[in-house]
């Protein structure tokens, strides 16, 4: 008994600390809980009345200036930003679906893109002859043979730490085994065999190559792949020994635009647009034309930027990567525009996991990018296109502007926190906020069903200082179509781009 | 009742008692050191249940304290001169009931010590208030939390508040340990030897060490289709069902909370049936201590 009232006393002793310890709870309230409800709770009543536009609705300003930092001073936020709101005075909430690709579409794209030109299949295209099979096989006899081995670079080949001699020997001998087994069953020449692109329901990705001349040869590729795409990329064979790319030259914000726009920068627009040989609005009509013939008429031009085609290869005597540009175009990105409010375009595919043990089926947002060129279109990424659903409210209450602007602050201090651990110090810049249409998961209704929400995007660059073996190293970045922060402009939550919800 | 209150004599005084609330201390302390030093660097309040909550915040911390309870339940049933004065007296089944009693109200206990733990040792930082702190905002939005190993999933705190995530946590757990508890009961009864403990470490650690990649050898599935292995670890392995976070939040295919109360229930009946069974052909041996 005594035993009981002694176990009794030392919990309530406990207890009481415990909650005599305690501090006051915050009346701030910065983890929101997410409920799908929600959207029919914060419907408007719609009685046939013209509200006043949105803009005055939410008491946002045309242009917004503030600066924080955190209390330590290791993270500064710098906002000078233009305010973007659509000219609508009503936001409805609808529902999406994954657009599904039929046979039709695709012979739309292939008509939309190639006409009639050529196409083969890439595994019949790209297959080894016996000729180059045996060229493969002479040189690595030839090494095996030489005995001289870099093996320092041998082990980097096979992603080792180290490897010794015999292992060496070892790997040299199973390439060329398969090697030989390999040209017993080339073909002695190419066969290429016309092929039409088919919409192929079991495979998730499968190629074709368009030769629409001996210049202009393509890749295209279907996939269904968190969702169907089709990309589609010109080759550029007459590099074939060096990286090819092309970059976006982006029009930078208002602040220390030379030094952010980074290795873009050492050419003005000017010269960009000399390079592409033509003019911004003759590109953007090429561009809406391919767009037309699609027959994605929901789909209208949200922003472009002038591309540079670079190439690099590595010169051994100099020890260096030497880039060159090679030419210059266009570049447009064109988002879906539902009841006159567009979907923020952002550099965020989503179809991301939380980790690799996610259990999600995932789906990339709705993307259409053109890349024009004076020679013709260069490259397209037709993403994950949406059906659009039913209207699930057709006017929702949103939060006012300076509400929203509270809980990024609060929150771009949060996200940041570990700065204070990592960074001598970071400065955010944000030049550009936007209110637009955001596709989330809807849950519970499978992996390819969402809904339009309206959402606040906040874009901008920033800078770092680090100190990292007592040196201090400078990081700047700025990619104008990257969202520091997501706000779901209705309840104020917070959303994670890359995972979609 | 009478037989429950059997199993609980001297249970507070038994060096295992004693060892496996200590050890817990010792584990809460671990699990929750991070956070409450998250709290302390940033002078941020942390709500008091929310390091109970991380303690068991995922499989690999859901393993550490289950082996305490499989420590702790590793003798069950309780057996004694007065087993046979029991079974002479009641049904086998009220007597199973008992044990089913004693695994729920030690489970019961050791949670409790923990939940008391975690609270004491954030006392200084905690409030009791039913919001998510600045400390559980700070581990989950930005990269401190999974650089510091706590598992605070912003998934988790943006669908329930932390009480309402604790009785769900607890009943998980209570669901998970009474499985686990039934599990070592039911083969000590069918080998006749204490080889229940064994069972019990089969079934924690069972569906943790199955791989992904093991699996996905097996299937042949590609990359893209990995999250199909995931589920399906999600609903075989019961220390998936027992941690919270690895629960369907409607964007995924695993369990739902109902349906993983439902698999322990399922597992829980078989056990106490085949329990029952085993209990008809079980030789008691005492050596008359």
């Amino acid at each position: 008994m005594k035993n009981k009232k002694g176990i009794l006393t030392i919990i309530a002793i406990c207890f009481i600390c415990m909650l005599t310890g305690c501090q006051e709870t915050p009346e701030e309230v910065l983890v929101k809980q997410k409920n799908q409800a929600d959207v029919a709770d914060y419907s408007k009543e719609d009685n046939g009345e013209v509200t006043a536009a949105l803009s005055e609705g939410l008491l946002a300003p045309e242009t917004y200036q503030d600066e924080t930092a955190s209390d330590d001073g290791s993270f500064r936020l710098v906002i000078d930003a233009s305010v973007d709101i659509p000219a609508v005075n009503r936001v409805p909430v609808y529902q999406v679906t994954e657009k599904e690709y039929t046979q039709d579409f695709i012979d739309t794209v292939t008509e939309t893109f190639f006409g009639d030109a050529p196409i083969y299949d890439n595994e019949e295209y790209y297959a080894a002859t016996k000729e180059n099979i045996a060229a493969e096989l002479a040189s690595w006899k030839e090494e095996l043979a030489a005995g001289n081995f870099d093996l320092e670079a041998a082990a980097e080949m096979f992603g080792q730490e180290v490897i010794t001699e015999e292992e060496y020997k070892g790997y040299l001998q199973d390439i060329i085994d398969q090697l030989e087994q390999d040209y017993e069953d080339a073909p002695e020449t190419l066969s290429k065999t016309r092929v039409k692109p088919e919409l192929d329901t079991e495979d998730w990705n499968y190629g074709y190559t368009v030769e629409m001349d001996q210049e202009h040869i393509y890749n295209y590729q279907i996939e269904n792949f968190n969702g169907y795409s089709i990309r589609i990329e010109r080759s550029y064979p007459q590099f074939s020994n060096m990286n090819v790319f092309w970059t976006e030259y982006q029009l930078l914000g208002n602040y220390e635009a030379e030094a952010l726009a980074g290795s873009t920068a050492d050419m003005t627009e000017s010269e960009i647009e000399a390079l592409a040989g033509m003019q911004m609005e003759e590109a953007k009509a090429a561009a809406d034309e391919k767009v037309k013939d699609l027959g994605l008429l929901d789909m209208t031009l949200y922003d472009w930027d002038y591309a540079v085609l670079r190439t690099s290869q590595e010169v051994e005597e100099a020890e260096e990567e030497v880039s060159k540009v090679q030419d210059a175009g266009y570049w447009f990105y064109y988002t879906r525009k539902v009841s006159d409010i567009p979907l923020t375009y952002t550099s965020d595919w989503g179809g991301g996991l939380e980790s690799m043990e996610d259990e999600r089926e995932t789906w990339y947002y709705e993307r259409l990018e053109i890349l024009v060129t004076d020679d013709g279109i260069d490259q397209v990424n037709l993403i994950s296109l949406y059906d659009l659903g039913e209207e699930e409210a057709s006017s929702v209450q949103l939060m006012k502007f300076a509400e929203i602007m509270e809980i990024f602050k609060n929150m771009m201090s949060i996200s940041n926190a570990e700065v204070s651990i990592y960074e001598n110090k970071r400065v955010c810049y944000i030049d550009h906020i936007t209110l637009g249409y955001m596709r989330v998961y809807e849950p519970n209704t499978g992996s390819k069903s969402g809904t339009l929400i309206p959402v606040w995007d906040f874009f901008g660059g920033f800078e770092d200082e680090t100190l990292v073996d007592g040196e201090t190293m400078f990081g700047r970045n700025y990619d104008k179509y990257q969202s520091h922060l997501t706000i779901n402009a209705i309840d104020g939550t917070l959303i994670d781009r890359g995972l979609g919800y | 009742m009478a037989v429950t209150r059997f199993n609980f004599q001297g249970f507070f005084t038994n060096p295992k008692t004693i060892l496996t609330l200590g050890l817990g201390f010792i584990l809460s302390y671990f699990l929750s050191e991070k956070a409450i030093m998250v709290a302390e660097l940033y002078q941020a309040p942390i709500q008091v249940i929310e390091p109970f909550l991380w303690t068991f915040g995922d499989t690999a911390s859901v393993l550490a304290a289950s082996m305490l309870l499989i420590f702790l339940f590793s003798d069950v049933p309780k057996l004694s001169p007065v087993t046979p004065f029991y079974l002479s007296r009641i049904s086998k089944g009220r007597w199973l009931i008992g044990q089913f009693l004693y695994v729920t109200l030690a489970t019961g206990i050791y949670l409790g010590a923990v939940a008391l733990s975690t609270s004491v040792l954030c006392m200084k930082h905690s409030f009791v208030g039913n919001i998510w702190s600045k400390t559980a905002a700070l581990l989950g939005y930005s990269r401190l939390g999974e650089d510091m190993l706590v598992p605070s999933s912003v998934k988790v705190m943006e669908s329930i508040t932390p009480y309402s995530c604790m009785i769900r946590l607890l009943i998980l757990l209570l669901g998970y340990s009474l499985t686990l508890g039934f599990l070592i009961l039911a083969v000590n009864l069918i080998t006749g030897k204490n080889y229940g403990i064994f069972a019990g470490i089969v079934y924690s650690i069972a569906g943790y060490l199955l791989s992904p990649a093991a699996l996905r050898g097996i299937t042949g599935l590609e990359d893209y289709e990995l999250y199909k292995i995931n589920v399906f670890l999600g609903w075989v392995s019961p220390l998936n069902h027992a941690t919270y976070a690895r629960h369907s939040f409607g964007y995924d295919k695993l369990p739902t909370l109902l349906q993983s109360y439902l698999v322990f229930g399922g597992i829980l009946m078989i056990l106490f049936l085949l329990s029952l069974r085993a209990l008809k052909h079980y030789n008691f041996e005492f050596l008359g201590r």
